[in-house]
């Protein structure tokens, strides 16, 4: 079902607008939450808040893309999930994504050196639209849906080895962007 | 105050919508080949006016753009991936010369186009093309192997080294058979040397070497432990778990990192080079693992193969060749009494 027509059963109030966008976004919004909790059944709930955060924000939003709008809620209600779970498994997918990207923003050596969340993904924006259309994917995959670099490499068509290749390059390029931009973590 | 976590990862969250979008939506689309190619072609064909120097730095995008910020250098030939490698040390470190010219080209194997798709996924390769052009892919003198070809660019050459396989040829662990054959290696009488850091975790190009084994019968016996390895593909390895229901973690030397971290190619450092009659090094990696159940303290060694990108386990027997030839603990012992 198209984007509009499934925001149209949101306005209408109707409960069918659930189903079609769990039919439509639901396996894509369980992989984001799973790769940041690493747990079935805590991601099942989250994608569910996620859901229900939809329906209580559209209307009298009407989000256009639905795909960001619905797949960014779920990576925050995980995220917040996660900082609140003590017992969150370290080593996950996410946690190895993340700390790959952490060790490519230089440290600032002053509070007044570093920069607010805003200005990084304004960075992270126009650098990441510099690249190629395919290291971009390859990228976004990586760090923004902590998808593993054997699936990445799976739904591309690549060698695993070619992907992680290409992901030591793209960071290096990063590194070197952000210490040019004066970027500081 | 917001630790320096939280801001990462909300400012991922917050990266333009339309990088999100193009990222989940992204999908190998086999029509999309031949709706691009016309124009993919005449681009293609301004570059190489331009210049072999301009067609270097400047590739042509999928909507007829020119990307400017191109990552890979990549050659798709004979269901394989060759990478063009202008770095001396790197070059030096696979046994080729440092400054590929063209007495170094042999005969021509294919001549190359570049091509921004193929069998319609975006793969930025010169690709082969029964048509004369400016870019060749020949043999490299003193070898017939796959391991080493090189690139020809008008009147500049470079090296171009097997970097793997096409995924889709194997969907299992390959052995390490494999890997010998793309060096020409058959046999142990193909082996000139190996050389083994002062551990097997030790890696050789950190300038700690432990021993360089030339006994033939030494050679022999690398070669028939080596082939007899079990492999596993980063598939495979990903889904196993211990006995204890844990992931299967291998250890790198800055600590555990998850198999599936991209990071690791950043510690493919070389456990084992193998030198082949011809001059040519092949480097394998080893890691430590926690495959197969060992208790702590007793860590499963994995070599690491980049030509097939599989993990070999270790067999205790090869661990007895290393530390023998290493000459350390009760196999130097015993080899000796038994000499």
């Amino acid at each position: 079902m198209e984007d509009n027509r499934i925001i149209d059963l949101f306005f209408e109030r109707s409960e069918q607008a659930l189903s079609e966008l769990s039919n439509k976004y639901g396996s894509l919004c369980h992989r984001i939450a799973f790769n940041i909790l690493d747990d079935r059944l805590d991601a099942e709930e989250c994608v569910n808040d996620a859901f229900l955060g939809v329906w209580n924000t559209v209307p009298p939003q009407r989000p256009d893309p639905l795909l960001s709008y619905v797949t960014r809620i779920v990576r925050n209600q995980a995220l917040k999930k996660r900082s609140t779970n003590s017992a969150a498994k370290r080593n996950s997918v996410f946690d190895v994504a993340f700390e790959e990207l952490e060790d490519c923003f230089p440290t600032a050596q002053t509070l007044e050196r570093e920069c607010d969340s805003r200005a990084i993904a304004v960075s992270l924006d126009g650098f990441l639209k510099k690249l190629d259309k395919k290291n971009r994917v390859i990228f976004v995959r990586r760090y923004w849906f902590s998808d593993s670099v054997g699936e990445i490499a799976k739904s591309l068509g690549m060698g695993e080895h070619s992907v992680s290749l290409r992901l030591s390059r793209i960071r290096e390029k990063l590194k070197k962007h952000l210490e040019k931009e004066e970027i500081y973590l | 105050m917001k630790t320096k976590k939280e801001k990462l990862a909300e400012a991922l969250t917050g990266l333009d919508e339309t990088l999100i979008v193009e990222a989940a939506e992204y999908k190998v689309d086999k029509r999309k080949k031949l709706k691009v190619f016309g124009a993919v072609a005449a681009c293609f064909v301004l570059v190489s006016v331009a210049g072999v120097v301009l067609a270097r730095h400047f590739r042509v995008g999928p909507d007829d753009s020119v990307v400017t910020d191109c990552v890979m250098n990549m050659i798709d030939y004979d269901n394989a991936y060759y990478e063009i490698i202008d770095d001396p040390q790197i070059l030096a470190k696979n046994g080729i010369y440092e400054e590929i010219t063209k007495e170094h080209a042999g005969t021509s194997i294919t001549y190359l186009k570049y091509s921004s798709f193929i069998e319609g996924v975006e793969s930025s390769c010169y690709v082969p093309t029964e048509n004369e052009t400016d870019f060749e892919l020949m043999t490299y003198v003193g070898t017939d192997s796959k391991a080493v070809r090189v690139f020809r660019m008008g009147d500049e050459y470079e090296a171009a080294l097997f970097t793997s396989y096409h995924t889709d040829v194997y969907g299992e662990g390959l052995p390490l058979t494999e890997s010998f054959e793309v060096y020409g290696i058959e046999s142990p009488e193909d082996i000139k040397s190996v050389t083994i850091g002062t551990d097997l975790g030790a890696p050789v190009n950190y300038g700690e070497v432990g021993k360089v084994v030339t006994d033939p019968e030494e050679l022999i016996v690398f070669y028939n432990e080596m082939i007899g390895f079990k492999s596993y593909t980063l598939n495979e390895l990903e889904n196993l778990t211990t006995a204890d229901g844990e992931k299967i973690v291998i250890t790198t030397p800055d600590g555990d990192k998850s198999v599936n971290s991209s990071n690791w190619v950043k510690y493919m450092l070389d456990g084992l080079v193998v030198e082949t009659e011809e001059g040519l090094k092949l480097q394998y990696t080893c890691y430590e693992s926690n495959l197969d159940g060992k208790t702590e303290g007793e860590r499963q060694w994995l070599v690491y193969d980049s030509e097939t990108m599989c993990y070999h386990v270790v067999s205790a027997d090869f661990h007895e060749w290393a530390d023998r030839n290493l000459g350390k603990g009760e196999s130097q012992n015993s080899k000796a009494e038994s000499d």
